[in-house]
């Protein structure tokens, strides 16, 4: 389906939309009417709120941590440092902490705030930028006592109108609960990159920016998942489902990654109501869409076929909720081996075989060219779907700084470099990283050349030259 | 008493002595001189005295308020309208000197050539400083010079005018081609005018200039000109006109007067004898016969010339940066039947954006089959007015006119083109201008006096009138014939020139009729230059300019490329800065389109094109492409980074260059490429101007209502931003429609849908063919597939009406 913007956008949307009932003015309330009294609810089956609070407080409050990470990031046109927090959880007594990806993402150090306000450094176990997890351990002194941890729940078995909390530090507010309920335990939200391996827990408890990472807690203590996104004028909030942390912790654990299979392949359900688009049938998943050179292709598989089994396994797509589960399964598979594919094509089974290869990197990697004011960054198939239809090997422009040399010379941000040299005919090609780090070092460390370098670049498609004169140094002007 | 004789003998021998001597140094030259002298300043100065009372100031009121003279906002082409209001704004009057020419009240003043409707009064204040009230009688026709009739007279001393005999043999030994014998005799000119609030009276010697290049010395004899004092300035800081100045000789005789210090000795042009002047007093155009015979030529003319209403098509979503252009209304002569002349521009992108061209009837016309109006024998004209429609027969090429041709409808009077009316010098030379005014057809017959000559396009010499005039006014003489027109002259190559002049600015001209600057003057036509064109149009006419449908309009000239500009850092990296003047010329090219005339000639991507020239003979330079013409139209048919479109419009400078040299013209192409280390090589290759195949904006499309959504054919610029091949199977869509069917299943503009139900779709007509099939059978919705840069995906379409 076109996700064009991403769900959450769609979310803002939706949210804005449902805004005016939500604040109806002053309407007087109505008398009760005179019925007779309903009967009374025993004691041991009331909710006693404070109750639930005191519960989760106990048991997971102190293992809630406050994350202050320092990044490095390539998003103004140079390598800037910068701090940010959010939150995480303990999870083993040893010092595991469960955050999100996008809050330890880049970090050359941690800092986490302890439930004894100790502050405690600690270092990347492991990332996940497509589940956006992050698992960190914190660096303890050898004789530390055991910390307390969170447990966490079964996802499954949550439903919705159970009460839970957020935990975590809102604007940096440190270590704050807030209390809701399960809006949809079971919520799909179309991100067509990222984000797709799992459905999300809904919830009206506060998640705001500063929550990111904390844990979301059932009446019982447990952590039923992490909190990752939110609509801040909607106050809703999405968690990832502990069950699905739960995997992802022990993969991070193991590999320090998670390894995943490519297959290339744009699943849609059956009944899609995004786009009204229906195919008759109680199995099977809709194939959208097969990537350009991927296995899938190579396996004969097109868009408009109907995925019924997957190595023997009957995959089942018929609501968009079950999507997330099957793109994991496939993501599953184990690599270069063989699998059975059985599929329907206009009302035809066939079978063919899939060879999948490993996902590979999500994001390309960045690199700063100081001294001409830009930084690059690999283009990703992935990331940059956009780019990579123009140019499938090879670095674009991540951002320009301004005011900077390559802002003057005209280079925009998504510009792809092609080459770079002095004069045509010796211009040298651009393909990797390594390419450029290696060119750009060159030609920084060469203090009696001429301070302008020639540029080939890709905009829009169609390749321009550009002269880049560097002559100015913008550090020293700071 | 002997004594005293012999003293006296000799003082007598001293004094006859002195005397002779003394006779003898006066009748010497220096002597002789010496004896004039006193007489001439005693001549000038008891002239000077002698004139005062016959010397008068006029002056000329303009209205105070002349709101109704002319429409608020209307835009004042006429350079009278225009100093006229200035006057009339700031209250001021005109002075005029004038002479006074005989006891009736006469007197003579530089002709104004101003119209009599912004005039209240006119004045004249003679030398006793009494103001008497004064109307213009008679308009001269062989001098610049108007004659006014004074109520009272009285005070007024004439001028006695004699003949110089000394000028009239020199007339006649001149007439003869013999040799000058005689000297030209000494003249003076005795003007009054005025200097800051004063008047004065002066006089200036004549001096002379004769013929160079003649071997009649004597055409006209120049003198002084307008040096010094001669001209009167008013306080609104224009020199208007100049005044008459009283010509005498060195006897004190007045033998005539002139304009401007013109002295036309055989009077050829201009008359300058006093009795020769005095006889034109009731000779030359009366005022009052004048009224009269504009009023008639109003009359006639309104019956030839019509009303037509230009309707133009709205420009294209892509053409937004000029906004729409609103219909015109023109004028046009009937010059047969069916045939109106247009003195008027037509651009060529006017002309291809013709929708409709409406000409209203007068009441001699007829529509196919009747008559407009039931001619009763004594009924007043009554205006019915009936339309026809018309359409553009084409533009002339030299000259700025086009025609149009009615269909159903014959007009009844119409304006013989081979009457053969002459424009000379001096002369008034009558001029026609029919414009829409207050709601209805106004025409507008005033005079203009072409006093000298100018140098046009190419070295060519036309008269010049004094006064601008209309533009694409009809010029008659004075007995009505047809004499010329005042048009604008097109130049060679015009909008070419203009183009690469002005750049992308030039997408920003929107109004129909504008003449953007750079384009050729005005000047008067000829009826003997004219003619011929309107008599063979095929000749004459500007092959480029015509109107065309919806969809040829759409179509452009390509070379094929796609470019940037460059710039002065790039050409010095690339050693390209002699051969693009240091980055200012040169289009860099990023994209060459497969089967394109670049692609045949050779141009590669990275090559620069420097100039095109286009071959035919009056274009003797080439057209540097210069650098800031990639700028491209401001449109707002950019897109956006998250978009599908990626696609550039066709519509840039070269495409639209290429237009304007006009299909199949031969060109050359200079362009330079680095094909190897060697360095940058110059080419240059001849090709002709082709028509672009369709593109995005030309496509095929079709619109299906229902299921809101418009989608074209693939067209080359398309497949190759989207790298397709050419017969790859797709569709794009260029419009959905909110809340429709194509909306819900979230397709968006840039988008191709591939395939329908499973089977490819390879053009419009095929995805027509299968909806219109699919909505046949029982389904209510087809399923398609849709590409957005290389990803596929799928969707249903419901198809419900």
């Amino acid at each position: 389906m076109a996700t064009k913007k991403s769900s959450v956008v769609t979310i803002v949307l939706l949210s804005l939309f449902f805004w005016g009932p939500a604040f109806s003015a002053d309407v007087p309330a109505e008398q009760p009417s005179a019925g007779p009294e309903p009967p009374a609810v025993p004691a041991k089956d009331r909710l006693d709120f404070e109750q639930i609070i005191a519960t989760a407080k106990k048991r997971v409050f102190p293992a809630l941590v406050f994350v202050k990470p320092i990044r490095e990031e390539f998003g103004s046109g140079e390598k800037r440092r910068a701090e940010i927090f959010g939150s995480g959880v303990i999870i083993s007594p040893d010092g595991l902490v469960v955050t999100n990806h996008h809050v330890a993402e880049k970090a050359v150090e941690i800092n986490c705030v302890l439930y004894n306000k100790e502050q405690v450094k600690a270092e990347i176990v492991g990332l996940d930028k497509e589940t956006d997890l992050a698992l960190l351990r914190l660096k303890l002194p050898k004789d530390a006592p055991a910390l307390p941890f969170g447990e966490f729940a079964d996802s499954d078995k949550v439903t919705e109108g159970q009460f839970v909390m957020a935990l975590g530090s809102p604007f940096g507010f440190k270590r704050s609960i807030s209390l809701g309920i399960i809006m949809n335990a079971d919520r799909y939200l179309g991100f067509e990159s990222l984000h797709k391996y799992n459905t999300w827990i809904q919830t009206d408890a506060i998640i705001n920016p500063g929550n990111s990472g904390g844990p979301l807690v059932n009446t019982e203590g447990k952590i039923v998942g992490i909190n990752t996104l939110s609509v801040m004028i909607g106050g809703l909030g999405f968690s990832i489902p502990s069950n699905v942390v739960k995997d992802i912790v022990r993969r991070l654990q193991q590999d320090g990654k998670v390894v995943r299979a490519w297959t290339g392949l744009r699943l849609q359900a059956l009944k899609d109501f995004n786009s009204n688009t229906f195919i008759e049938g109680d199995s099977g998943v809709l194939i959208a869409g097969v990537e350009d050179n991927s296995p899938a292709q190579l396996a004969g598989l097109q868009a408009g076929d109907v995925l019924l089994t997957v190595g023997g396994i009957e995959y089942v797509g018929k609501y968009v909720e079950q999507l997330p589960k099957l793109y994991w399964q496939l993501a599953d598979i184990p690599p270069d081996r063989e699998i059975d594919i059985t599929y329907r094509r206009r009302d035809q089974i066939a079978y063919t075989k899939l060879s999948l290869t490993l996902k590979g990197k999500f994001e390309g990697e960045d690199f700063d060219c100081r001294r001409w004011n830009m930084t690059v960054k690999e283009i990703s198939k992935f990331a940059n779907p956009d780019l990579h239809f123009y140019q499938q090997k090879g670095l674009f422009v991540r951002a320009v700084r301004y005011p900077g040399n390559a802002a003057k010379a005209g280079i925009r941000r998504n510009d792809i470099i092609l080459k770079i040299g002095d004069t045509l005919g010796q211009m040298k090609q651009i393909d990797t990283l390594s390419d450029i780090e290696k060119i750009y070092q060159q030609i920084i460390a060469d203090e009696d050349r001429e301070k302008k370098v020639l540029l080939e670049v890709l905009r829009k498609g169609l390749p321009r030259l550009i002269v880049l004169d560097y002559r100015k140094d913008y550090d020293e002007e700071d | 008493m002997k004594k005293t004789s012999r003293v006296s003998n000799r003082y007598r021998l001293a004094q006859l002595v002195l005397c002779i001597l003394l006779a003898g140094l006066l009748l010497s030259p220096a002597g002789c001189l010496w004896l004039r002298q006193p007489k001439e300043a005693l001549a000038r100065g008891r002239v000077l005295d002698g004139v005062r009372a016959s010397m008068v100031r006029a002056r000329v009121y303009f209205k105070r308020d002349i709101a109704n003279e002319f429409g608020s906002g209307e835009q004042e082409v006429s350079f009278q309208e225009r100093l006229a209001r200035r006057m009339v704004e700031r209250k001021v009057s005109l002075d005029l000197g004038g002479v006074v020419l005989d006891y009736h009240g006469h007197v003579l003043i530089a002709d104004p050539e101003t119209e009599l409707r912004l005039i209240d009064r006119i004045e004249v204040i003679g030398s006793d400083g009494r103001a008497r009230r004064a109307r213009l009688l008679t308009i001269l026709k062989k001098m610049d010079a108007a004659v006014l009739e004074v109520s009272d007279p009285l005070g007024l001393q004439p001028i006695a005018f004699t003949d110089s005999k000394e000028l009239e043999e020199l007339i006649a030994s001149a007439a003869s081609k013999a040799p000058m014998k005689k000297n030209l005799p000494p003249l003076q000119l005795i003007s009054i005018y005025r200097s800051g609030r004063d008047w004065h009276i002066s006089s200036s010697p004549l001096t002379s200039s004769f013929r160079y290049d003649s071997a009649d010395p004597f055409p006209e004899y120049f003198l002084g000109a307008t040096s010094g004092g001669i001209s009167a300035e008013l306080s609104t800081g224009e020199s208007m006109g100049v005044v008459p100045s009283l010509i005498a000789d060195q006897d004190g005789n007045f033998i005539g007067l002139t304009i401007r210090g013109i002295l036309d000795l055989k009077q050829k042009y201009r008359i300058w004898k006093g009795r020769d002047i005095l006889d034109a007093i009731t000779g030359d155009l009366r005022a009052d016969d004048f009224r009269n015979s504009r009023q008639a030529l109003k009359n006639k003319y309104s019956q030839l010339y019509h009303q037509v209403k230009i309707y133009y098509r709205q420009p294209s979503e892509e053409e937004y940066g000029r906004g729409p252009l609103p219909e015109r209304i023109v004028h046009g002569l009937a010059i047969d039947p069916v045939t109106l002349l247009v003195p008027l521009e037509m651009s060529r992108r006017e002309a291809k954006q013709i929708e409709s061209i409406e000409v209203q009837l007068n009441g001699e016309d007829e529509l196919s089959g009747r008559s407009v109006t039931a001619k009763a024998a004594d009924a007043p004209p009554a205006p019915k007015s009936e339309t026809c429609s018309a359409e553009l027969l084409g533009a002339y090429r030299d000259f700025a006119a086009f025609v149009i041709r009615v269909k159903d409808a014959r007009f009844g009077k119409w304006l013989d083109l081979d009457s053969q009316g002459e424009i000379s010098r001096v002369v008034p030379v009558q001029t026609v201008h029919v414009r829409r005014r207050f709601g209805r057809k106004e025409v507008k017959v005033w005079y203009a006096r072409c006093l000298r000559e100018t140098k046009g396009y190419g070295d060519a010499v036309h008269l010049e009138p004094s006064l601008p005039i209309f533009a694409g006014s009809l010029l008659l003489d004075l007995d009505g014939r047809l004499a010329g027109f005042y048009l604008r002259q097109r130049l060679p190559a015009e909008e070419q020139r203009i183009m690469a002049r002005l750049g992308p600015e030039y997408y920003s001209l929107g109004q129909p009729g504008y003449v953007p600057s750079g384009s050729g003057m005005m000047r008067i036509f000829g009826i003997d230059e004219i003619a011929p064109a309107l008599h063979r149009p095929d000749d004459a006419f500007d092959p480029n300019i015509r109107p065309m449908t919806k969809t040829q309009a759409k179509r452009r000239m390509w070379l094929g490329i796609e470019y940037v500009g460059l710039n002065r850092e790039l050409a010095k990296r690339v050693d390209l800065e002699p051969l693009t003047k240091d980055g200012s010329v040169g289009l860099v090219v990023s994209a060459v389109y497969q089967g394109s005339p670049a692609a045949d000639m050779g141009i590669r991507p990275g090559d620069v094109l420097l100039s095109i020239k286009d071959t035919s003979p009056e274009r003797k330079y080439p057209t540097e492409l210069r650098s800031s013409l990639a700028a491209g139209p401001r449109g707002r048919y950019g897109f956006s980074a998250a978009g599908a479109k990626v696609w550039r419009s066709r519509r840039n400078f070269l495409t639209e260059f290429l237009a304007a040299i006009g299909q199949n013209r031969p060109i050359e192409v200079s362009f330079c490429s680095r094909r190897d280390a060697d360095g940058w090589k110059l080419f240059t290759k001849t090709v002709k101007v082709q028509q672009a195949p369709l593109d995005y904006d030309s496509a095929e499309k079709y619109r299906d209502r229902p299921i809101g959504l418009t989608v074209r054919d693939l067209t080359y610029e398309v497949r190759q931003a989207l790298k397709m091949s050419p017969d790859a199977p797709g569709v794009v869509v260029s419009k959905i429609e909110e809340g429709t069917p194509a909306a819900v299943a979230k397709i968006s503009e840039g988008e191709l849908i591939t395939r329908i139900n499973s089977v490819d779709v390879t053009s419009v007509d095929d995805f027509e063919d299968k909806i219109t099939a699919a909505r046949q059978t029982e389904l209510d919705t087809v399923n398609i597939e849709i590409l957005r840069l290389g990803k596929t995906r799928v969707a249903d379409l419901s198809l419900s009406e």
